[in-house]
């Protein structure tokens, strides 16, 4: 008996086991050509980025006509890059990937793991090529073939500086105009408490550790202090700790901190969560970054801002300027992220169809805009005025890939277009935020050098940038000076010097002469 | 009869057994598949891999120790290095000893009752992700709403920046390990305790043995060659180490005392896409924890206990 049991045992087992292994294989019957699209997920509460109304609509308006089956790849936002390389080196990459981070993708095309796209698009893309225009496509090129395509940027504001209108407000203070001024305001916003928050709650700059970009933060304080004197070649050359200026910039941060103008604790703040929240609660006095980003629908920091503080308003403020009053902006390049086609694909004809197929105006309209009556009713000078949706009809600017933004030909109008996505009580600030951002008589741009040395060693001095970005605000001043000394040094033996030099390198050999 | 016996080989032994045998298939084809087949990456670790080309493919050329030789002389690998085995130490002196203790103190308890409950308590944390944990270790160390800080403050003194500092941040990192761990691991031990023969303390009583003394020379004996296997295993592990709870506790000013050996790995091999760098490491890793397990098994032997091979 007992061996019976055993024995039924054993066979129900391997029964279960070959009803599982077959249950799947009635699937391979549909005969469809299967494309993969990456597509970045937000963790946006109530949407599925892989699953939404615009995932249906382009399977039915492209997939179904061109017998494909569409399937989206999901990459969380914040980890482009790891979640990105593992997939590249699976064998998992989507037809159709793409990624910011030149230096990596740069690394793809010397591993030569890209797909050639320069006769596809001949072929097949002929609207796509027009639609991008000469800018973006260049920009896609690596030793010298079409490698990517880079999507268009319309907007090339970055950054802008915020201030509570509030606070100045009950101290009867004007906006301040100059970085002095505005480091005053900063020591009356801890001394007098406007906001009644007691004094050890005031915030009057909040800071954190964004991982990528560390300085981002704190990028248009630093600009004020480089002298007009610095050479384009150093610009796109030298690492930002070497930068004319940059440590005088520091060091005002260092004794704001050591005065208490700046929050405690912003090492501990890895993604901007503990700043989001001191903001919406109104403890903060000025924050630096995006130039939308207190007014952006999630986090919601204006929102709950007004809500938590009677008449609590961010304003953007433009005070940041250098010993000559001029003000230096970090502009974006018009280009967004670079479009591949992983070399093991066997679908870059499909690949290309589709963005050509995107290209289309209306279809382009369709997905920036949605649906009539739903996603927009009115139109102010042409351009429809975005209703917010949740759910799966809720805009996503994850799934136009090829552009960033949307073109009327016009920048007034494009600030407007930008304008009306927003909501709409903080239409106007975004605007005005928008504007500041690229008015300025020192613009710049970061030049994106296809650099072997930078993508090897890019992680390992990001870590070093967060270490002397906390270190130096957060020690005594008297150590500042050489402390600074001591960790740029440190930078540059793990790998700084490298990159520098190949940097100036290539900055000679291809722009050479032209800066002396 | 008698002839059979002798007769009693692996065939005899196959026929009888079959369903048991069949049963460790099972678990075998999962440690072929599993464990020993995707060996072959290793081959990596000699190979300059191109990214997105089949690992076989001629183009990635088999470079012999190159890429070791880079990995040593990445700035921050011996760093890492160092603060792993560092770390590991430090959780072998003060995490492994914890739930020992946890067990005796647990096994003395006579209101059951009351033994359920905090036994189910303390194994609560270990069911908590890191990421929480994480949240939890600011709520309680922030200078600024910190639980520890909050009441320094109303002492009058002034806060205690316990993150920041490279030797504070250590004693919380090993804290919170013990915190989450120590309840968990007390289940083998309660488990080993429980096997100990009832009669051994019924006669330590009437020679008039406390329970301090009966703790010391029946329980712990008792559970020594539990306490043996895991210190063996223990030991094999101390190049690993996990990577939520240093990089999730980890800030940039203790960056030094925090890098680790997975959290390297995780910047310079897999965001930087350096997938043979990253191989590299996990083959070190492994030479070292075979020496470790190794020597522990021997230095176990040596003081009586049953190794594990």
């Amino acid at each position: 008996m007992r061996r019976y049991v055993m024995k039924s045992v054993v066979v129900l087992l391997l029964a279960a086991f070959v009803l599982f292994g077959t249950a799947q294989t009635p699937l391979k019957a549909q005969q469809k050509t299967v494309l993969t699209v990456e597509v970045f997920d937000r963790a946006t509460p109530g949407f599925k980025a892989d699953d939404n109304y615009w995932t249906k609509w382009i399977q039915k308006e492209f997939g179904d006509r061109n017998n494909i089956q569409m399937k989206w790849v999901t990459v969380p936002r914040a980890e482009e890059v790891s979640k990105v390389n593992i997939l590249m080196a699976s064998g998992d990459a989507p037809d159709i990937t793409f990624m910011y981070d030149q230096d990596t993708v740069y690394n793809y095309v010397l591993n030569n793991s890209l797909t050639d796209l320069g006769p596809y698009i001949a072929k097949y893309g002929q609207n796509l090529k027009k639609y991008l225009g000469k800018f973006c496509m260049d920009t896609g090129v690596f030793l010298n073939k079409q490698y990517t395509v880079t999507a268009r940027r319309i907007m090339v504001g970055c950054m802008t500086a915020f201030i509570r209108k509030d606070w100045l407000d009950t101290l009867k203070l004007p906006l301040p105009k100059t970085t002095m001024e505005w480091y005053n305001d900063m020591k009356l916003f801890k001394e007098k408490d406007p906001g009644n928050m007691g004094k050890d709650n005031v915030i009057p700059l909040s800071l954190n550790i964004y991982e990528s970009n560390v300085t981002w933060v704190v990028r248009l304080l630093l600009d004020s202090f480089v002298p007009a004197s610095m050479t384009e070649e150093q610009e796109q050359t030298l690492p930002v700790w070497l930068k004319p200026g940059y440590k005088e910039g520091m060091k005002l941060l260092n004794k704001m901190f050591n005065e208490g103008l700046i929050s405690p604790e912003f090492a501990l703040d890895k993604n901007g969560k503990i700043s989001n929240t001191d903001m919406s609660i109104g403890k903060v006095g000025s924050y630096m970054g995006n130039f939308d980003i207190v007014y952006r629908q999630t986090p919601g920091i204006s929102t709950e801002l007004a809500k938590n503080v009677k008449g609590g308003l961010f304003v953007p403020v433009d005070c940041f300027r250098d010993a000559k009053g001029l003000r230096r902006k970090r502009q974006y390049g018009a280009n967004g992220f670079y479009i591949f086609v992983p070399k093991y694909s066997k679908h870059a004809v499909e690949a290309i169809k589709y963005m050509n197929w995107m290209s289309d105006k209306k279809v382009l309209d369709f997905l920036l805009y949605g649906v009539e009556g739903v996603n927009f009713k009115e139109r102010i000078q042409g351009i429809p005025v975005n209703i917010p949706q949740d759910g799966e009809m809720r805009l996503s600017i994850d799934i136009p890939i090829i552009v960033n933004g949307n073109d009327f030909g016009d920048v007034d109008k494009n600030i407007l277009a930008g304008s009306l996505n927003q909501l709409p009580e903080f239409q106007d600030l975004w605007r005005q935020a928008y504007k500041m951002s690229i008015t300025c008589e020192r613009p710049y741009w970061e030049m994106a050098f296809p650099i072997a040395s930078q993508a090897k060693y890019k992680q390992v001095l990001f870590d070093k940038d967060t270490e002397i970005f906390s270190k130096t605000i957060m020690c005594k001043p008297e150590e500042f000076d050489s402390l600074y000394d001591q960790l740029v040094k440190q930078y540059m033996e793990a790998g700084g010097q490298e990159v520098m030099q190949d940097r100036i390198a290539y900055w000679k050999k291809n722009y050479g002469g032209a800066n002396k | 009869m008698l002839k059979g016996r002798v007769k009693r080989n692996y065939k005899f032994d196959l026929r009888r057994g079959w369903p048991l045998y069949l049963f460790l298939l099972l678990p075998l084809v999962y440690l072929i598949l599993f464990r020993y087949l995707p060996m072959y990456g290793v081959t990596l670790a000699f190979r300059q891999y191109h990214l997105g080309t089949d690992l076989f493919s001629p183009i990635n050329q088999w470079v012999g120790l190159k890429i070791f030789e880079e990995v040593f002389k990445t700035p921050g690998f011996s760093q890492a290095v160092f603060n792993t085995l560092f770390l590991n130490l430090l959780d072998i002196i003060f995490s492994f000893p914890a739930p020992i203790l946890l067990a005796l103190l647990l096994n003395e308890l006579r209101f059951r009752r009351f033994k359920r409950v905090s036994q189910t308590l303390l194994y609560l944390p270990y069911f908590l992700s890191w990421a929480i944990i994480g949240g939890i270790v600011y709520q309680v160390f922030s200078t600024q709403v910190g639980l520890v800080n909050t009441v320094v403050k109303s002492l009058g003194a002034k806060p205690i920046s316990f993150l920041f500092d490279p030797a504070s941040w250590v004693f919380v990192y090993i804290l919170m390990g013990i915190w989450q761990t120590a309840g968990w691991g007390t289940i083998l031990y309660l488990a080993a305790i429980s096997g100990i023969n009832m009669e051994l303390y019924d006669a330590a009583r009437v020679d008039g043995a406390g329970r301090l003394r009966s703790m010391w020379h029946i329980t712990l004996p008792g559970i020594r060659p539990t306490i043996a296997i895991l210190f063996i295993m223990a030991m094999g592990r101390i190049i690993y180490i996990g990577f939520d709870r240093p990089y999730i506790l980890s800030n940039p000013l203790v960056l030094q005392s925090a890098d680790v050996i997975s959290t390297f790995v995780y910047r310079v091999g897999l965001k930087a896409g350096r997938f043979s760098v990253a191989s590299a490491v996990g083959v070190f890793q492994a030479i070292i924890n075979l020496f470790f397990l190794v020597t522990s098994n021997a230095l176990i032997k040596k003081f009586g206990e049953q190794g594990i091979w």
